[in-house]
């Protein structure tokens, strides 16, 4: 029968060591009945028979993704009035998904061309959750479309998304007809 | 005697688009034994890791299928396919004499998530036989 007082303690453990002698036999035992577990769990999932096989190695390629979705592809301005600012038909709901550690999804605009001439996208305005509540010109919170805008920004996640606004401001100067034009969207992400 | 040869002996899955479901190459397992009965079982050694950082892929997320496995459970990843979470069988059988016979053919498919940062992960599949003389 295995007693503790087997354990080939060192001479010189002292009657102050008392507390390390009993740390080494705790650790003993408890090595003890963790090698003994990982025996009888191999026993219990493959028996004595097992044997070990050859082994595949795995790799897995994960690329950076983002996926920006548009709630709309089209937003009309119907400028029926006189000149003044105009509210688009709709609101573009922006949806963003990426496994990028930091992204940001920026938009800019072209200008509106027709056959009565061009509008200058510093006259189209924007207004997302995050442009500072200041008027520029086309109400609290609108921004003219002179560059690149940031839409929305955030780290790896399913889903987020951002609703965006959108005014025209019109003049006398602009002939009547009709003008079209783009809103672009670009993402900077890295991983 | 038995000699277990996989082919290809690695397999890479490419996630190049949204999250979702990848596959990787088909993996065929060829026997050769003298024992009378004998089956090949396979584990996941340790989740798939991204070298150098914390990130890793848990066992859950990588599934087999294979003539063994159930084709009509669908634990996400499609029918018959099953997770890597548990060793699964692959193969048994008999004594084949001289000749390596084509034992098994495996199906390997990764579920990604938006969670999972960019990056290549790796990890090892043991495949362990059990003999009967």
């Amino acid at each position: 029968m295995w007693d503790k007082s087997d354990l080939p303690i060192s001479p010189i453990l002292k009657k102050g060591d008392k507390e390390m002698k009993k740390n080494i036999v705790s650790l003993f035992l408890f090595s003890l009945i963790l090698s003994t577990n990982i025996i009888l769990t191999n026993k219990l999932v493959y028996g004595d028979n097992a044997h070990p096989g050859p082994t595949l190695q795995v790799t897995a390629i994960i690329e950076p993704c983002i996926n920006i979705t548009l709630s709309t592809d089209a937003i009309v301005f119907n400028c029926k009035g006189a000149p003044g600012i105009y509210n688009a038909d709709h609101n573009v709901i922006v949806t963003v998904g990426s496994n990028c550690g930091n992204w940001t999804v920026k938009c800019s605009a072209t200008p509106l061309k027709g056959d009565g001439g061009t509008i200058s996208s510093e006259r189209i305005f924007m207004k997302t959750p995050d442009t500072p509540n200041r008027d520029t010109g086309a109400g609290a919170g609108f921004e003219p479309m002179s560059g690149e805008k940031v839409v929305l920004t955030g780290s790896s996640t399913e889903r987020k998304e951002a609703t965006l606004e959108f005014k025209l401001k019109t003049t006398w100067e602009d002939k009547a007809g009709t003008y079209t034009g783009q809103i672009n969207y670009t993402y900077l992400a890295s991983p | 005697m038995i000699s277990i040869i996989l082919s290809p002996d690695s397999i890479s899955f490419h996630a190049d688009s949204s999250p979702g479901t990848f596959d990787s190459q088909a993996v065929d397992v060829t026997v050769r034994s003298d024992y009378k009965d004998w089956s090949i079982h396979c584990e996941l050694i340790s989740p798939l890791t991204f070298s150098g950082s914390k990130n890793k892929i848990p066992f859950e997320r990588l599934f087999i299928n294979n003539p063994y496995t159930n084709p009509v459970i669908d634990k996400g990843a499609g029918p018959g396919y099953e997770s890597m979470g548990q060793p699964r069988l692959v193969a048994k059988g008999s004594f084949t004499g001289p000749v390596a016979i084509k034992a098994s053919s495996l199906k390997f498919r990764l579920l990604t998530t938006w969670e999972d940062k960019p990056g290549t992960y790796v990890g090892q599949i043991r495949f362990t036989y059990l003999t009967n003389p």
